[in-house]
Formats: structure tokens, sequence, C-alpha cells
């Protein structure tokens, strides 16, 4: 008689490990890969106080009844109709997520869009022609997005391109338009590399190293990674935070965004206590929380996405940590109060482009969205959207339905007037994006609403 | 010393939360435990059953709390819908995925198994969508506060009825497989397939009878969780995966093996996560590995003798 191990189930085992794992790692790769995407704010800028003072007071309680432009401090993409003789419709492609893990951002987009277009088109179009920009939905993924832009660039023959929401899909069918010569103008994305490429035309993570300069055919109306970082620490400089600590998630995004601050916080003199990481998907960061109350942490500067961000709050207030929490734009995700509820969620500081009550115009927006849609899901993002198309259609008034000439009067633009805090002179020979640190602000969460931070 | 201080200041709140995530994985791996001891398969899809059952609970609790039916009614009438439909699909796999491709020295229910986890989240994904959607907890949001000295944590009451309610459900599935006629039964399929059926033993109900107890496991998971998980789509990829560890480290036919293992890793996982958070989901996977080479048959499984 011989014993024997009975072994049986080992190799059934180590099978079914290999088989789960890639079970999980298809479907689960989806929800890391959409990195952050902003939306572009455009600051409403000074110039606009004088005829605004006399709408200022009243403006949440006007109906904003027309598109018109004209009314005090407010625009309407009507501005840059021309009237003419008509003839084909301009085709424009826009590409976002409709549906998938950042739908929310690509609803607010399309209808930033839609809004611009229709004032745009009933107010007489390009010397009578109407643009048609369709949008399609790329479900957050990559190879949906390339095949909606290829569709675009052969079929379609569009002379621009405005999207997306993702910076991964971004980085897939950057290279196609880039080679058709048809400018973008991302309304979303908040990732640099998007925008600018290194020395050797490789996207570039870091903004401002040396050699370091923009796709020639993308501009940017969303507020880039690096600024929301500079605008974030600015306001806690203003406020006198001396307790302060960081947390970031452990995509590209999160880590990205630390090494920016990480290149700022030595000459802002600020006091950072402690630094903390979490996964995505991470549902109990009270681990990490508990270390950073008992580092005396005060203030806690994040870069991370909406669901991570409720989970944060939702494990502060398991552990009775009672913290200032801010961050960049994940903060301004409308699945943030959804998940954690409005009481945690109050007092949230966050980096804003747009808030209904940053300027008249921006008031009138917010009320066109309410009139068209009977909500306003996700402000900031309809907002940079409405700018983004703003930008191509002022432009195309300049320079004709030419994809070329196109490009250059968007790099020219000037005297533009957004919805957003975006600049008058948005873009230049060596800058594609229009919003930098000094045009966003900072925005807190008051009863489910994101208002401006005093 | 510094690290020191940091350990034993953060341990009551990483074995508080450690337990809560712990006793889900358990809860989850029970269920590979009996499909496994009576039929040598798994379901791979118990992660996504999970899934199914808090989009379900999602969808009743969002339909009667419309109605202003209270909380406490919704909840219970989750309870009763889930695991009927949970049957039901355990029931589906069970014949479409599993029973086809269980022939002598077959592994292809491993991967018709995989193959249902992917069409069901699909399918999670176009019925629900895939953004994450809040479920309220029954017991509200008010978390329970123990604070003496350095002795401190915090719990949500959801996360108690977690611990308590897994626990329970495991109790009763371990009683009736140990103690009831029918669990005798897939014992003995377990043991001796054709044996069993010369013993006047239907040896096909007691098979479907254990992938119908693995998937309500699975699906009273997802009513649990969901409130702390959220519900979407891919909310059972990681804890069907962890399970899966925990079934592996706790031994495949080991139940208070798994019970304890699936403890001990939600346990770990958080005090990892006090040193290195990042850190976290990759030891889980790593103890897999050590495990899966130094005692294949789990942590607390003595090799059997086999006479030959």
């Amino acid at each position: 008689m011989i014993a024997v191990a009975h072994r049986r189930r080992a190799p059934v085992a180590i099978l079914s490990a290999l088989a789960l794992t890639l079970a999980a790692c298809s479907p689960a790769a989806t929800p890391a890969s959409p990195t952050a995407a902003p939306a572009a704010p455009a600051a409403a800028p000074k110039p606009t106080t004088a005829a605004a003072a006399p709408a200022a007071a009243p403006t949440s309680a006007q109906p904003a009844a027309k598109p018109a432009a004209g009314a005090a401090g407010t625009v309407s993409c009507a501005e840059f109709a021309t009237q003419g003789g008509g003839g084909a419709p301009i085709k424009i492609g826009a590409d976002g997520s409709l549906t998938g893990a950042t739908a929310n951002f690509g609803t607010g987009m399309k209808r930033g869009i839609e809004i611009c277009q229709k004032e745009f088109n009933d107010a007489g179009g390009y010397q009578g022609r109407k643009v048609d920009i369709t949008v399609l939905d790329d479900q957050v993924k990559p190879e949906i997005a390339v095949a909606n832009v290829t569709r675009f660039l052969q079929q379609d023959k569009v002379i621009a391109i405005i999207g997306p929401v993702n910076s991964g899909n971004a980085l897939a069918f950057l290279p196609k338009t880039e080679e058709a010569e048809v400018p973008v103008i991302v309304p979303i994305s908040t990732s640099v590399q998007v925008v600018y490429v290194d020395a050797e035309g490789k996207p570039s993570p870091i903004y401002g190293e040396p050699g370091v300069k923009p796709r020639k055919w993308v501009f940017r109306s969303s507020m880039q990674d690096n600024f929301q970082v500079e605008t974030i620490l600015g306001y806690a400089k203003s406020k006198g935070w001396d307790a302060i600590g960081l947390m970031n998630d452990t995509t590209g995004y999160g880590t990205a965004s630390k090494q920016t601050a990480d290149k700022l916080i030595p000459a802002g003199g600020f006091k950072i206590l402690a630094n903390e990481t979490y996964n995505v998907g991470d549902t109990d960061m009270t681990s990490q929380l508990q270390k950073l109350k008992a580092a005396g942490v005060k203030q806690i500067i994040n870069f991370g996405l909406g669901p991570e961000d409720s989970n944060l709050l939702i494990s502060a207030q398991k552990i009775d940590y009672k913290v200032q929490f801010s961050g960049a734009w994940g903060f301004s995700d409308p699945l943030v109060p959804q998940l954690a509820g409005k009481e945690l969620t109050e007092g949230v500081v966050t980096v804003a482009s747009f808030t209904p009550d940053q300027s008249p115009a921006a008031a009138d927006f917010h009320q066109k969205m309410l009139r068209d849609y009977k909500e306003d899901v996700f402000p900031v993002t309809s907002a940079q959207s409405y700018d983004a198309t703003r930008m191509m259609l002022m432009a195309l008034s300049k320079s004709g339905p030419d994809s070329a000439k196109l490009r250059d009067a968007i790099e020219n633009l000037d005297g533009f007037k957004g919805v957003t805090a975006a600049p008058s002179k948005p873009f230049g020979p060596d800058r594609h994006h229009s919003l930098e640190g000094k045009d966003m602000f900072a925005a807190v969460w008051k009863s489910g609403e994101l208002v401006k931070a005093q | 010393v510094d690290a020191l201080e940091t350990l034993l200041r953060g341990l009551p709140q990483a074995i508080a939360s450690g337990l809560v995530y712990g006793s889900i994985y358990a809860l989850i791996a029970q269920g590979y435990y009996v499909t496994f001891s009576t039929t040598q398969t798994l379901n791979f899809a118990q992660g996504d059953f999970l899934m199914i059952g808090g989009l379900l609970a999602f969808t009743v609790f969002g339909g009667l709390l419309m109605t202003g039916a209270p909380l406490v009614v919704a909840l219970f009438a989750a309870l009763a819908i889930i695991p009927l439909i949970l049957a039901l699909m355990g029931t589906l796999v069970e014949r479409v995925a599993v029973r086809p491709l269980r022939g002598a020295f077959s592994l292809g229910w491993i991967l018709s198994t995989v193959g249902v986890a992917v069409i069901l989240r699909n399918a999670g994904e176009v019925i629900w969508g895939i953004e994450q959607k809040p479920v309220p907890s029954v017991f509200g949001d008010n978390a329970i506060r123990v604070n003496a000295g350095l002795f401190q944590f915090g719990i949500l009451p959801q996360e108690v009825f977690i611990l308590a309610g897994s626990l329970l459900a495991m109790t009763v599935v371990l009683v009736f497989l140990k103690r009831s006629l029918l669990g005798k039964a897939m014992a003995a399929v377990a043991l001796n397939a054709s044996a069993a059926s010369l013993m006047g033993i239907n040896v096909r109900a007691m098979v479907v009878l254990a992938y119908i107890i693995s998937s309500v496991l699975a699906g009273l998971a997802g009513l649990l969780v969901v409130p702390v998980l959220h519900a979407y789509a891919l909310m059972g990829v990681l804890p069907g995966l962890k399970a899966f560890a925990v079934a592996i480290i706790g031994g495949l036919g080991n139940p208070f093996g798994i019970l304890i293992a699936g403890l001990l890793l939600g346990i770990v996982e958080f005090v990892v996560a006090i040193f290195n958070a990042s850190l976290r989901d990759a030891v889980t996977f790593f103890l897999l590995i050590v495990i899966l080479a130094w005692r294949p048959l789990g942590l607390f499984e003595k090799p059997s003798m086999e006479k030959v």
C-alpha cells in the first residue's frame, strides 16, 4: 500500500486562478482608464463688469427669454452668424462619452454644444449655411472613439472636431486628426499630454518642461491638470491653510497631479504634514484618513475621481474626522453629492472654470440649460463645451469653412468672451489651452450646488 | 517605534473595517465551496451574481421608495425577490454553462463560466448603466463610533449588518449542509456520485441545488454590500476575485477555513493600507500565489491520504 498525497485539486485551482484573472482583466480595465476629463470653464474677465452692473443683481431670477446677444453681460453664439445665400451645411464632428462611467461629462458636453449650434443656426449660420454638429457616443472606449473620428474624417468630411471627454480616447484618435490636418478643440479632457508633446513629438505628461510644445491642430477649453493644481494651491495659500495633507489616486492622473503639486509646494512655502494614496475602486479609506488625522492634518488636498472622492467623504465621517476637503475637479462631479449625500459634500472645495454665480453670462447660460433641458447636470462640462463651440464658430466666421484657415483663426482668436473664465485671447502659437491657473477659481459645494468660493 | 505607534493607532479601525470586508469575501467564497465540494466545478461568475443582486436591490429599492414605501419594506421585498431570481440564474448557469462541459478531464466549464461573467457585466451595463448609483441603507448613515484613548474606530450601521448578515447566512448554509437530509445527500454526491445514484439520490438535482445555493449566497451578498459599494455593473469584479483568493487560501473543501481566511484577509488588507494603501490589493493576490505554490490545498487543509 502506498500513500499518495491527494493533489488532484491543485492544478484545477491554478487554472481557475488564471481564468479568473482573465475574466477580470478586460472589463475591469475600462473604469480605470477614463482619466479625469475636466471641463474648461472660462474665466469671466473683469471687462464685463461695467456692462453687467445693472444686470448683476437679478441674474438668477431672470428667465433669460431670448438667446439674443446684447442683454447686459450675456453672450450668445448668434453673435457670429452672418447672412448670405446659403448652401450645403458645414459639418463638424463631436465625440464624447454619452454612456459609460463618464456619461455625466459627455451628456453635459453634448448639451453645451447643442445650445451654441442652435443659436448660431437660428441667426443665419455662416453666410446662410447651417453648421451641422454630429455628436457621437464613444462609450469611454478608445476603439469606438477612433471609429467615430474615422467616420468624421472620411465619410462626413468634417472641417473640425470637438471632444472628447476621456484623455485615453483623445490620445487614441489625435494621431488621425493631426494627420488629416483637422483642428480639434478639447472641451473636457484635462490631461496635459492631450495637447502638449515633447521635442520628439511624444505626448508630454509634464507641462513646462524644455522643448514641450502644443500639437499643431489641437486646442483645449478644458482645465488642464497642472493649472488645476496651481489653482487649488493658490486658494490654500490665500486661506492660510497651515496643516495640509495630500491625497491622490494611483492612476496616471492622480500621480501626475501629485508630481505637479510636489514641484509647486517648495516655492509656495506650504506646510505638508502627510501624503496618502488610494486605489480606484476603494470604498473604505479609513486606514489612510486615520493616519492623516493622527498627523494633525486639517486640510486635505486630493487628486482623484468622483466615485473615490465620495468614498473619501464617507470614510472620514465614519471615523469622525472633521477636515476641510479640497482638490481638483473630481470633486465637482455630480456623483459626489449623489453618492456621499449633500450633507457630507457641504463645504468641499474644488476647482472650476464655471459656476452659475460667477458672471452674468454664466448665470444666463445656466438659465438656458434649465430652459432647454430642465436640469444642468454637470454645469462646468456644458459651459466648457459651449465655449469650445463658441471659439470654433467665432473662428469660422473669420476664416470660412477651411480646416487650415480655421486652425489659424482659432490660434489667433482675440476679443473672445465666453460663459467660462476663458480669457479674451484664449490661445497663441505656444499656448493651446485657454484656461490657466489665474483664470480658474475655487468653487465650493453649498446645498448641493457649486458656487464660487469667497 | 514610529511605525509601531502608527500600527497600534490604526489597528482597531483596520480590524473593524477588515472584518466587514472579510465577511463579504468569505460569504462569496462559500459559494465556491458549495459547488466545488459537490461537483468539482466553480462558478466564476460568482462576483457578477453579487453584482446582479446589488443592482436588483437598487431597482427594488428605487421602485418601492418612489411609491412612498418605507425602507424596511423595500429591504424585505428585495429579500424575497433576489433569492428567487438568483436561484433561477444558478439553475440556468448549471444547465447551460456547466453541465454540458463537465466530461472527464474537461476544463471547458472554466471558460464557459468566465463567459457568463462577461455576459452578465455587459448585460448589467446595458440594463443599468455603468455609472455608480447610490442605494440607501435601512439603518441610516450615522456611524457608530468607539472612542477609548488609543482604541478608536468607527463603523457604519450597514457594515454591522453586513458582518452579522453574512455570518448568519454562512451558518444557515453550513448547518443545512451538515445536518439536513438534503445536505447529506449532497455530501454523498460529492464523495461518490455513482454510488449516491445507486442509493437512490437524484444526483442531477443535488448538483442543481448546489448551484442554487451558491448563487443565492452571492445575491444576498450583493443586497448586503450595495449601500456601501454602490450599485454598478463592475461592483462584483474585485470582491469576486478576492473571494476566490479566500477560497484558495482557506481551502476549497473547508468552509471553516474559508471563513477564517476571509476575515484574516480582510484585516490584512486594511493593515497593509495603514502603511501603503497602493499595495492593498496586490497583497491579496501575492498571498494567493504563495498559498498556491506552498499549500495548494489551502492553509488549513491537511493533504488527505488516498490508498492505492
